[in-house]
């Protein structure tokens, strides 16, 4: 059995991409799912694919920059599920531009959800998770936040401020059972390749082409593959990574 | 003895360090051990002679025995803390042979094998340099070993096999269990070129 299965698992910005790979995963890992995504339409569709495949899940959206609304969307999980003894901060969001040119209020909503949002909804969910003394925290950070990325400040300061986020978490938590990881992945074909295309002047097919160039592998990560990480460091065997940011890139070339 | 299941083989050049290694694999398919010399009777081994002809045929008898493997795990050969002045050439160079040059004769063997059945992996595992006296060449040998472990990543990378090294402490080779497993798994296909460093219970980050 799983060392996943019949614990309640939240997971943000999953109505696409790494996000809802992941549920979908955890789903057949036997978790029950709750399905958080800024767009209802999308959050209810991967909740719908999670149900289908066999698993429980239900959609509970709402924008993770906004403290009301945490408060509100994990309210929903626990009421369906119980209290939250997973949670994958997977929400985030791009935009490119030279920084000389970044609107100010952009920078400061690429931060709140990209870092804000983590810290609201690990908040949150902390009180149950040390009550019972078990909890997993997995933050779904970037490369981009460990090296950094011409046109992406914003992105990449709040990436790299969540891996410094996890492991001071990590510390403080430890010792009540509770395991706080990161995972770094490199591109990933999701739909947020569109805004780097055309960031870069390029193709979609242009852009990855690159990407996978860069690499060690020759190719861009599919995001179940990043999925199936993420739900291995939410299972139980994970302590020896306490405080880690485990990058997945296909090996930088640089 | 071919199971169709792929074997995970552990080498190292201390039989000791890779029987514990191979013991902390999950049981998912046959684990063979290869090493200069074994002593368990529960694990699939190989004796290996200690040189780079010796890693080539110790391979291929893998290969013919248990099949191509999905993923070669080094172990480190333990390394007794010694103070700069008393590290005679000798000393020096064994630590290197027993980590460095094993890690390189090892991968080098079962590298061509691995080419031709991808997905693989190779994982060396060293050790990780911790404060105190008397470890300048455990920190050199594993400064080695994961700079080699990022080359070869390059090297391999085209040919579907992953590279990474996991560095743990003198007294907490447990530790890597967790580790190797992961770099073991399907799932790890896109993690290359990279030194996990992880830490035994109670999981507070040191």
């Amino acid at each position: 059995m799983s060392a996943l299965c019949g614990r309640v698992a939240l997971v943000t910005g999953a109505g696409q991409g790494i996000g809802a790979a992941t549920a979908r995963r955890l789903g057949a890992a036997g978790a029950l799912v709750a399905v958080n995504d800024l767009n209802a339409d999308l959050a209810r569709e991967t909740a719908r694919q999670v149900n289908t495949a066999g698993g429980k899940a239900v959609a509970v959206p709402g924008d993770v920059a906004s403290p009301a609304d945490v408060e509100s969307f994990t309210g929903q999980a626990e009421s369906v599920f119980g209290p939250v003894e997973v949670l994958v901060n997977n929400a985030a969001i791009l935009s490119m531009a030279p920084f000389a040119q970044f609107d100010p209020d952009e920078f400061d909503r690429i931060v709140n959800v990209n870092l804000t949002g983590p810290m609201l909804c690990a908040r949150r969910a902390l009180p149950a998770m040390r009550a019972a003394r078990w909890g997993r925290i997995v933050s779904v950070t970037s490369i981009w936040g460990i090296v950094g990325a011409r046109g992406a400040t914003p992105y990449s300061a709040a990436k790299g401020g969540l891996i410094g986020f996890t492991r001071a978490l990590a510390d403080e938590v430890a010792d009540d059972g509770v395991i706080v990881t990161a995972i770094a992945p490199g591109v990933v074909d999701t739909p947020q390749l569109a805004a780097d295309a055309a960031f870069a002047g390029c193709s979609l097919a242009g852009i990855r082409q690159r990407y996978a160039d860069d690499t060690l592998v020759k190719r861009i990560a599919a995001a179940d593959e990043i999925a199936g990480l993420i739900v291995w460091l939410a299972a139980d065997e994970t302590a020896a990574f306490s405080g880690q940011t485990v990058a997945v890139t296909g090996g930088r070339s640089e | 003895m071919q199971t169709g299941v792929s074997p995970t083989v552990v080498v190292g050049s201390d039989v000791g360090v890779v029987e514990e290694l191979a013991r902390l694999l999950p049981p998912a398919g046959p684990v063979v051990v290869v090493a200069p010399a074994h002593r368990a009777a529960a694990l699939s081994a190989v004796v290996v002679p200690g040189t780079a002809d010796g890693w080539a045929r110790a391979a291929a008898e893998v290969e013919r025995t248990w099949g191509i493997p999905r993923t070669v795990v080094v172990a480190p050969a333990p390394v007794a803390r010694t103070a700069l002045a008393d590290l005679a050439g000798p000393g020096w160079q064994s630590v290197l042979d027993r980590n460095l040059r094993t890690a390189a004769w090892a991968s080098r063997a079962f590298a061509p094998g691995l080419a031709r059945r991808p997905p693989a992996s190779i994982v060396l595992v060293t050790w990780r340099h911790t404060r105190g006296p008397g470890a300048v060449h455990l920190a050199a040998v594993a400064g080695a070993i994961r700079s080699f472990a990022l080359a070869l990543a390059a090297d391999l990378g085209a040919d579907g096999i992953t590279v990474n090294a996991v560095a743990v402490a003198e007294d907490d080779l447990a530790a890597a269990g967790p580790a190797v497993q992961l770099l073991s798994s399907p799932d790890a296909g896109y993690l290359t070129a990279e030194v996990l460093i992880p830490r035994s219970l109670p999981g507070r980050p040191r």
